[in-house]
C-alpha cells in the first residue's frame, strides 16, 4: 500500500515526529532571520553567559549568542543530513532496482560492492574521505551517503525481487514494453513503501552521524555553526556553563527520534516488513 | 449407529454466536465403511465442515450452541486438548491439498512416519521401520524401501500425497478426510490416487469423506454426496441421484459444464 | 491467410552445463485461423516451456517457430518488442489475481499495451474492450482485489483483446475460477472465436475440462506429441497408451472412464 500522508498523521506517534520535523525544516529555512543576533559575532563582554533575557540560551566562549548559533546550525546540520541521505538514496536504489533486472553479472558486481561499503567503519571511511577531497561537510556527508546507501540497496533489492518475477511484470513485458516502462509502472510503486521507510530511518542516523563528525571536528568550517559543533564546543566549558550542552544536544535527539518515529509510522501505515532479504529470497525461490 | 453423525453445524466468528454463521444448519452421516462426498466452490463452507469434525477450526472461529458433532458415540465438541488425542491421531485421519507443507522439509519421510509409529503407537525403531515399508507398499509407492530414506524435495506431488495417505492411516483409523487431496495433481496422478482410496476403503473398510470443487473427482468415489453453497447444504443424495436428477440450480450448473465443456460432450456428440 | 501457429521439428533445451535438458525433442504443432486446439500435458510435459517458445521466450535449438506469420524461434531486443507491441498475439495466464498488477486500476492494466505503444483515446477503447468481454466499464477503475474472479479473468481477457489479435494462448485459463465463472469465462473464449474469428490455443493439464471447447487436441507426453487430431477422435479412439490414460483418468460424470484394472495395466506400459 502507498503511503499516504493522512493515514501517518492518523497515528499518534507519527502526527507528532511529521509535526515537530516540519517545524525543525521551517526553523532550518526561517532560522537565520529569526535569530536575533548574527551566530558569528562575538561580543566579549558576554563570554559565556547562562540564560538571560538578553540571549535565552545564553552565549558561548567567544560570546556569541546560543540561540542565534542553534538556529543557524540547523540549516547546515539538516542540509548535511539530507545529503547524505540523497546520495545514499539514489546510489543505493537505482542499483537495488536494476539489480534484480539486468541479469546475473550486474546483481553479483553490485551485491559484491555493498557487501564491500557494509565492511567499512562510517567514522574511518568518511575520515579518509575528507582526507582526500579536502576537509567540507559537502565531502564528509558524500562518504556517508556513500556508506549508508547498502540499506537502500537490499531494501530496494527485497522489495523488487518479487515484483521482477511476477506474471504482471510478465504480462508487460510481453505488451512489448521496454525495461524503464516496467520498472516505473509495475516495480516502482512496490519498492516506494519500503525505500520511503529507509529514507526516514537513514535521515535519522546520518544526523547522528554528522553531529558526530562536527563534534570530533571532521568536515567542519570552523566559524560556521552546527548542533554538533556547538555540542563539543560546550563540552569544552562544562564547569563554567553545566547546561549548556543540552539544548543542542536535545534537539539532536529529538530530530533524530522524530524521524525515526515517521520511519515506524510509516512501515505500520503501509505494511512494509522489517527488510529482510534472506526470507524475500526464499519466497521467490518456491 | 453411524460412524459419524453431524448436526445441525455451525460455525460463528462471533463467540456469542450473535452474528451471521459462515455455515450452518450442515447434518452429515457416514456409517461405518461408508463413503460421503462434499463438493463446493471456495468460501462454500466445505473445509470448515471438514476441519470442525477434525477440531482442527482456526481458534477465531467457533462452533454455534446446538452444534453435535458425534464420532462413534462420542460428542467430540465438548472434547479438550487431551480428550481429542486418540481421536484425531488413531481413529480419524486426515489428508489436504497441499502435502509439502505437512511434512518436515528437513527429514526423511519415512522417518516423519516412523515416528508417528513409535510415538502413538508405542513400536520399537526396528519394528516402526519395518511397518515403515510395509505402509509404504501398501500406498503404492515403488520402491518403498528407498523412498523412505527421500526427502520431501525429492519426491513428486503424488508420491508425497501417497506419503501423507500412509501417515494418515498407519493407525489403522476408521475415518479418512480427503480435503482436495487430489486438486493441486495432475490428472492421471489425480485418478491413481482415488484408485487407491478406493482400494483402502475396500480393504480395511475405511469411512471416506471426499472433499473437492470438482462433482465429479466426488461422484468417482461416492456414494452419497452433498452440495454446499455458501456455507449450507443445497443439495444432498446418492452420487447417481445428483448427477441424473440435480434438484439445485448451482448443481444443475456444476453438471452441464461438464456437459458442454467437458469430454462427455466430445462423447455425446460422437455416439448421436 | 497463413496458420497462426507453425511450429515444425521444434526441440528446446533449459538449464545449464550438466542441469541442461532437452524440454520439447521434435514438436510439431499447428493452429489455423479461428480454430481452438487444445495442447494437453501434466507437470514437466514441456507445455509451458512450448508455450513460452511461441512468446519468444526461450532460445530454440531446432526447429521453426512460426507465430502469425512471424518466424519468433529467431527474434531479439528490439525486434522481439517490436512483434510484441505488434500485439497480434496475446497471452492468457492461469491466475488472474497474480497477472494483473493488484494496485493499479484494472482499466490501467487493461490499457497497458495501448500506452505502450503511445496509442490515443486510451479511455474510450478501455471502456470498449472491457465491454466486449461483458464487463461494465465504470469497472476501469476499480482493483483486482475489488471484483469477482470470473470479473479479474474477464478483465484480463479484456487486456489481451485490446490489441486485436489473431491468436490468444490461454495458459490454463480457468482452473482458478470457481465452476461458476468457468461457464462464463468458456463462453465468452468460443464467443470470440465465432465472432471475431480469433484463434485459440488452451493450454491444460486437464483434458476433461477443455476438450468440449476444443477443435483439435494435441498431447504433449515427455516434451513429444504422442497424439494429436480432431477433438472427437483423439477422446473416441485414443491410439497412444499415454492418451488412453488420459481420457481415462479424467473424472467424468458419465460414468465412462476406464476401469482401475486397465488404468494400472496403462500405468505399467508406460512406465
Amino acid at each position: 500500500m502507498r503511503p499516504r500522508l493522512s493515514s501517518v498523521l492518523r497515528h499518534r506517534v507519527g502526527a507528532v515526529s511529521v509535526t515537530f520535523l516540519v517545524l525543525v525544516a521551517v526553523l532550518a529555512v526561517i532560522g537565520p532571520w529569526l535569530a536575533p543576533y548574527d551566530p558569528l559575532q562575538q561580543n566579549q563582554d558576554a563570554l559565556l553567559q547562562g540564560p538571560s533575557p538578553d540571549h535565552l540560551l545564553g552565549t558561548d566562549n567567544l560570546g556569541r549568542d546560543e540561540l542565534s548559533r542553534l538556529l543557524a546550525g540547523s540549516r547546515l546540520s539538516l542540509l548535511a543530513a539530507l545529503e547524505a541521505g540523497v546520495v545514499g538514496l539514489v546510489l543505493g536504489t537505482v542499483p537495488g532496482l536494476l539489480s534484480v533486472y539486468l541479469g546475473r553479472v550486474f546483481e553479483w558486481a553490485t551485491l559484491r560492492v555493498m557487501d564491500a561499503f557494509v565492511t567499512l567503519p562510517f567514522l574511518v571511511f568518511a575520515v579518509a574521505m575528507t582526507a582526500l577531497l579536502g576537509n567540507g561537510l559537502t565531502q564528509a556527508m558524500l562518504a556517508v551517503g556513500i556508506l549508508v546507501s547498502p540499506a537502500f540497496y537490499r531494501v530496494t533489492r527485497a522489495a523488487a525481487f518479487p515484483v521482477a518475477g511476477s506474471q504482471y511484470v510478465e504480462a508487460a513485458r510481453l505488451t512489448g514494453a521496454p525495461a524503464w516502462f516496467v520498472l516505473a509502472r509495475h516495480v516502482w510503486p512496490k519498492v516506494l513503501p519500503a525505500v520511503a521507510v529507509t529514507t526516514a530511518a537513514t535521515l535519522g542516523s546520518s544526523l547522528v552521524i554528522v553531529s558526530s563528525l562536527t563534534f570530533l571536528g571532521i568536515g567542519i568550517r570552523p566559524p560556521e555553526p552546527t548542533w554538533g559543533g556547538m555540542l563539543a564546543t560546550s563540552l569544552e566549558y562544562l564547569f563554567q556553563r553545566p547546561t549548556a550542552p543540552l539544548a543542542p544536544a536535545l534537539l539532536v535527539i529529538l530530530t533524530v527520534g522524530a524521524c525515526n518515529g515517521l520511519a515506524d509510522t510509516l512501515r505500520d501505515v503501509s505494511g512494509v516488513r522489517a527488510p529482510s532479504l534472506r526470507k524475500e529470497k526464499a519466497r521467490a525461490a518456491a | 449407529m453411524p460412524l459419524l453423525e453431524v448436526q445441525n453445524l455451525a460455525i460463528h466468528l462471533d463467540p456469542g454466536h450473535l452474528d451471521e454463521p459462515l455455515v450452518s444448519g450442515v447434518d452429515l452421516t457416514l456409517h461405518r465403511g461408508g463413503t460421503l462426498g462434499v463438493v463446493g466452490e471456495s468460501g462454500s463452507g466445505k473445509s470448515l465442515t471438514c476441519r470442525s469434525v477434525l477440531g482442527i477450526l482456526p481458534p477465531e472461529l467457533h462452533t454455534g450452541p446446538a452444534t453435535s458433532i458425534r464420532f462413534d458415540g462420542v460428542e467430540l465438541t465438548e472434547l479438550d486438548a487431551t480428550g481429542w488425542g486418540p481421536y484425531r491421531a488413531d481413529r480419524i485421519g486426515a489428508v489436504f491439498q497441499d502435502p509439502g507443507s505437512y511434512l518436515d522439509p528437513s527429514v526423511p519421510v519415512g522417518r516423519q512416519l516412523a515416528e508417528v509409529l513409535r510415538v502413538r503407537g508405542g513400536l520399537r525403531k526396528r519394528e516402526a521401520r519395518d511397518q515403515t515399508v510395509e505402509l509404504f507398499t501398501e500406498v503404492g509407492l515403488r520402491e518403498p524401501a528407498r523412498v523412505a530414506g527421500q526427502y520431501p524435495f525429492e519426491l513428486s506431488g503424488g508420491m508425497l500425497q501417497r506419503v501423507l495417505i500412509a501417515i494418515a492411516i498407519c493407525r489403522a483409523p476408521d475415518l479418512l478426510v480427503a480435503d482436495e487431496a487430489t486438486t493441486a495433481l495432475d490428472v492421471t496422478v489425480q485418478a491413481e490416487v482415488l484408485d487407491l482410496l478406493a482400494d483402502l476403503r475396500e480393504r480395511h473398510g475405511l469411512a471416506l469423506v471426499l472433499v473437492s470443487h470438482d462433482l465429479a473427482v466426488v461422484a468417482q468415489v461416492c456414494e452419497e454426496v452433498v452440495v454446499m453453497r455458501s456455507g449450507r447444504i443445497v443439495e444432498r443424495g446418492t452420487a447417481a441421484q445428483v448427477l441424473r436428477a440435480p434438484q439445485h440450480e448451482y448443481t444443475r450448473c456444476l453438471v452441464e459444464a461438464h456437459g458442454r465443456f467437458g469430454i462427455e460432450h466430445v462423447r455425446e456428440a460422437r455416439h448421436v | 491467410m497463413s496458420d497462426l501457429v507453425e511450429v515444425r521439428d521444434l526441440a528446446v533445451s533449459l538449464g545449464r552445463g550438466r542441469a541442461r535438458r532437452e524440454i520439447l525433442q521434435g514438436v510439431d504443432l499447428t493452429v489455423r485461423p479461428g480454430e481452438i486446439v487444445g495442447l494437453i500435458g501434466e507437470t514437466g510435459s514441456g507445455k509451458t516451456t512450448l508455450a513460452r517458445s511461441l512468446l519468444g521466450l526461450n532460445r530454440i535449438d531446432r526447429g521453426t517457430v512460426s507465430v502469425t506469420g512471424t518466424e519468433v524461434g529467431s527474434l531479439r531486443g528490439e525486434a522481439l518488442r517490436a512483434f510484441r507491441r505488434a500485439g497480434s498475439v496475446q497471452y492468457i495466464f492461469q491466475d488472474p489475481l497474480q497477472s494483473l498488477d493488484p494496485d493499479l486500476p484494472l482499466g490501467r492494466s487493461v490499457g497497458e499495451a495501448l500506452e505502450v505503444r503511445g496509442a490515443s483515446g486510451i479511455a474510450n477503447r478501455v471502456a470498449g474492450a472491457l465491454e466486449r468481454v461483458g464487463l461494465d466499464s465504470a469497472l476501469a477503475a476499480r482493483l483486482p482485489s475489488e471484483v469477482s474472479g470470473g470479473q479479474r479473468q474477464r478483465a484480463a481477457i479484456a487486456r489481451a483483446m485490446i490489441t486485436e489479435p489473431r491468436l490468444l494462448l490461454c495458459d490454463e485459463p480457468v482452473s482458478a475460477l470457481d465452476a461458476s465463472s468457468r461457464t462464463a469465462v468458456l463462453e465468452l473464449l468460443l464467443r470470440l472465436r465465432d465472432d471475431e474469428g480469433v484463434g485459440l490455443l488452451f493450454i491444460s493439464h486437464d483434458l476433461g475440462s477443455v476438450a468440449g471447447v476444443t477443435d483439435r487436441i494435441a498431447v504433449l507426453h515427455h516434451g513429444r506429441i504422442v497424439e494429436a487430431g480432431a477433438t472427437a477422435q483423439v477422446i473416441g479412439e485414443p491410439s497412444h497408451p499415454y492418451t488412453r490414460l488420459l481420457v481415462g483418468s479424467a473424472p467424468t460424470l458419465d460414468d465412462a472412464g476406464l476401469d482401475r484394472t486397465v488404468r494400472a495395466a496403462l500405468r505399467a506400459q508406460l512406465a
